[in-house]
């Protein structure tokens, strides 16, 4: 055993869940310092479940059976109370809803240190890193409440980094991140690491971005690993399509894989004009007074496929809920072209946001996605090729709230193409897909377009929008982004 | 550069120590149960200057301030016009639940939860305590979000699916809504606590505060203005 080792793992074997389903087999891992661990697999593999178990949140927080060894900076986790596990590991989780517990940021980032009992000189150093690092300096005193998305991700890791930890584990840190911000974030953490002798180990799909920081990849599989070696292995295309990995942007797989036939801009199926919005409340537009679209013009034509980008906090989820009609425009119109015969029921616009939860109604996947199903669409087997298409086959007697959240993501994905509306809008669809996933998804969705679809995409994973159609809009950073965020 | 709003509505105000405003607060609600029919006009204008005081540095949204708008006027108007009748005991109460619950909320929004934390701290509040009320508030900001993302899902399926027309159909919406609900808030719990855990919540001893507090003249004139105040209005 060496003392220096960060993390050492040795033959853990863990169950947890309702089913006590073997997450972990047999895992051996050593993490040393400086070194930044690049943990990927297809989704369910065990990433998430080895991180918890090396923090060691199962069985302390979640139940679980756990066996094997885990070894912290050379001692024995199960020895180390929790607030000492602290001082020695920061973790960051999938949902950073789930992990901010204060009204600003500024506090958010103090809360760890203070917790510790750090004097109030080091809290304030520690903190002003923190956010320095993050990019959230310039805004340090905004309302965690008044966030984008991915500026919460970008509080949540401030709010870990000032804790000072020596091991760093983050589950998928760059998902709904813009390029910039993933790239800079982890950019940062990797020179952390490399200069203080700390160690980070990420789980992520979009390995892409960790590529060039990783000096180690780790590839699971069915709760084991199977692939643990040089980073390069991963820009392969074959490897990554071996074990269901996304291929890196560059390779001959990563490609554009689906163009827009036959589509014409007069068969409009939703037109935008002039459309403006302002919150009436300050701090749902992420801290500004200003409206957060301003004067947007758009045309989707029916067979096109729009995506929309920019970076966090720039209004796309606005944008997508304006054309969804779940937000009127403070000024412009939203008109959408109801001359389809499939409008039979409701406004013919589908949206999935980031809570696709709370779209479900029944207590089967089978019967949810039937409650879907558009009346035409109930003849043929339109909901067996959607739940084929989207890899949903086995978890079609499952509650709809007992799946994964990369689960429950497809089954709204597939509810909405089942409903067969004229147009589907879809917020940051790839959020916890992997390269397998990621292709069902791109299938699922070529069809839909090929038949006659109108789809309106916001998202900044760049393994989607490199091979989705090339109608793209990029909105500005005018309103969450300031010069000082990144 | 920092607009306007930003400083009203995206950050905590900082212009009293949360002391003095925690006094004021705990003040007005006492003077709100005390207070009887003669004094029932004072008191509501109490009310008004302390919600334009907050709204100066705190943005309380329309909500708020149309709620306190209908309080002062049913108010006036219940002294003004019922004098004892049935409809007057209404309004009074409805006068003080508004007190109770504007300034409860001008306090939440005017006063950061670090800072917060940090004047519990300084008045000798019991760690377990301050923790658990950072606790208590990220879990109610994080039930606003929730009750924000069902209504939402629910407006969007509407959209794609249509409203449900029978009270059946709507009753199973409503109902399968609150389970969602309850189940996306116990896995936020878990994982709350998994994080809270992990950034020493648990850790025993004292917990030290990134704000340095300064009660000042103009708090410490607030305070006793309040202290007076509820004192002449409960003995009243």
């Amino acid at each position: 055993m060496k003392m220096s080792d960060r993390l050492r793992i040795e033959r853990l074997s863990c169950r947890f869940g309702p089913e006590s389903t073997e997450a972990l087999h047999d895992i051996c891992l050593t993490v040393r310092p400086g070194e930044f661990v690049l943990l990927t697999g297809r989704s369910g593999c065990g990433k998430s479940a080895l991180i918890r178990c090396g923090s060691g949140l199962i069985p302390r927080v979640f139940p679980g059976r756990v066996s094997g060894a885990i070894q912290l900076n050379g001692r024995p986790l199960a020895t180390l109370r929790t607030w000492e596990i602290a001082e020695h590991v920061g973790v960051t989780f999938q949902d950073p809803d789930h992990q901010l517990f204060t009204r600003t940021i500024e506090d958010e980032a103090a809360f760890g240190p203070e917790n510790l009992g750090l004097p109030q000189p080091e809290i304030a150093e520690r903190v002003e890193q923190a956010l320095r690092l993050t990019g959230l300096w310039g805004i340090r005193r905004r309302l965690t409440a008044a966030l984008s998305f991915g500026q919460k991700r970008r509080a949540g890791i401030a709010g870990i980094l000032a804790l000072g930890p020596r091991l760093l584990l983050m589950d998928e840190p760059a998902s709904v991140l813009d390029e910039e911000s993933a790239r800079s974030i982890l950019g940062n953490v990797a020179r952390i690491a490399a200069a203080h002798g700390g160690s980070v180990v990420v789980a992520e799909h979009r390995i892409g971005y960790v590529l060039e920081f990783a000096t180690r990849l780790i590839v699971m599989q069915g709760g084991s690993i199977v692939y643990h070696g040089n980073p390069r292995a991963a820009m392969d295309g074959r490897f990554c399509a071996r074990y269901g990995l996304r291929p890196p942007v560059g390779s001959p797989l990563g490609r554009a894989r689906f163009v827009c036939q036959g589509a014409h801009m007069t068969d409009l199926a939703l037109t935008a004009r002039g459309v403006c919005f302002s919150y009436p409340d300050c701090q749902r537009s992420y801290g500004h007074r200003g409206p957060v679209l301003a004067d947007v013009d758009l045309d989707v034509a029916a067979s096109t496929a729009t995506v929309i980008e920019g970076p966090n906090g720039s209004g796309k989820t606005t944008l997508l809920k304006v054309l969804a009609g779940l937000l009127q425009p403070t000024s412009g119109t939203v008109h959408r072209c109801g001359n389809n015969q499939r409008r039979s029921r409701g406004s013919g616009v589908a949206y999935v946001g980031h809570q696709p939860a709370y779209l479900f109604r029944c207590s089967q996947v089978e019967r949810e996605l039937d409650s879907w199903l558009a009346p035409e669409a109930r003849q043929n087997s339109t909901a067996y090729h959607l739940t084929e298409l989207l890899d949903l086959g086995h978890v079609l007697t499952r509650h709809p709230l007992a799946l994964s959240e990369g689960e429950s993501r497809r089954l709204a994905i597939a509810a909405a193409l089942a409903a067969q509306p004229q147009v589907l809008i879809l917020d940051e669809p790839s959020v916890g897909f992997d390269g397998y996933h990621l292709d069902c998804l791109l299938d699922a969705l070529e069809r839909y377009v090929a038949a006659g679809g109108a789809l309106v995409v916001a998202s900044n994973d760049p393994d989607l929008l490199c091979r989705m159609p090339a109608c793209a809009i990029r909105l500005g950073a005018a309103a969450g982004g300031s010069a000082e965020d990144s | 550069m920092e607009n306007s709003c930003e400083r009203k509505a995206g950050q905590a105000g900082n212009i009293l120590d949360p002391r003095a405003k925690l006094a004021m607060v705990l003040c007005l609600y006492t003077a709100a149960c005390a207070a009887g029919d003669a004094w029932r006009l004072a008191l509501v204008w109490a009310a008004a200057a302390t919600w334009a005081l907050c709204t100066v540095h705190s943005h309380l949204g329309r909500s708020a301030g149309t709620l306190m708008a209908i309080a002062v006027g049913a108010g006036a108007l219940a002294g003004m016009r019922f004098g004892q009748q049935w409809t007057a005991a209404v309004a009074e109460t409805a006068v003080r639940v508004c007190i109770v619950l504007v300034g409860g909320r001008a306090f939440s929004r005017s006063t950061g939860t670090g800072e917060l934390a940090a004047a519990l701290q300084r008045l000798r509040c019991p760690r377990s305590v301050v923790l658990m009320l950072l606790a208590c508030q990220g879990m109610v900001d994080g039930l606003g979000r929730e009750v924000d993302g069902a209504r939402e899902a629910a407006r969007a399926r509407a959209a794609c699916l249509g409203t449900p027309r029978s009270p059946a159909a709507a009753a199973t919406t409503a109902w399968w809504a609150m389970v969602s609900f309850c189940a996306r808030l116990l896995r936020r719990a878990d994982t709350m606590a998994a994080a809270a855990e992990l950034r020493g919540f648990s850790r025993p001893g004292n917990r030290t505060s990134l704000h340095s507090l300064r009660f000042g003249v103009l708090d410490g004139c607030v305070v006793a203005a309040c202290c007076v105040a509820a004192a002449l209005l409960s003995w009243k």
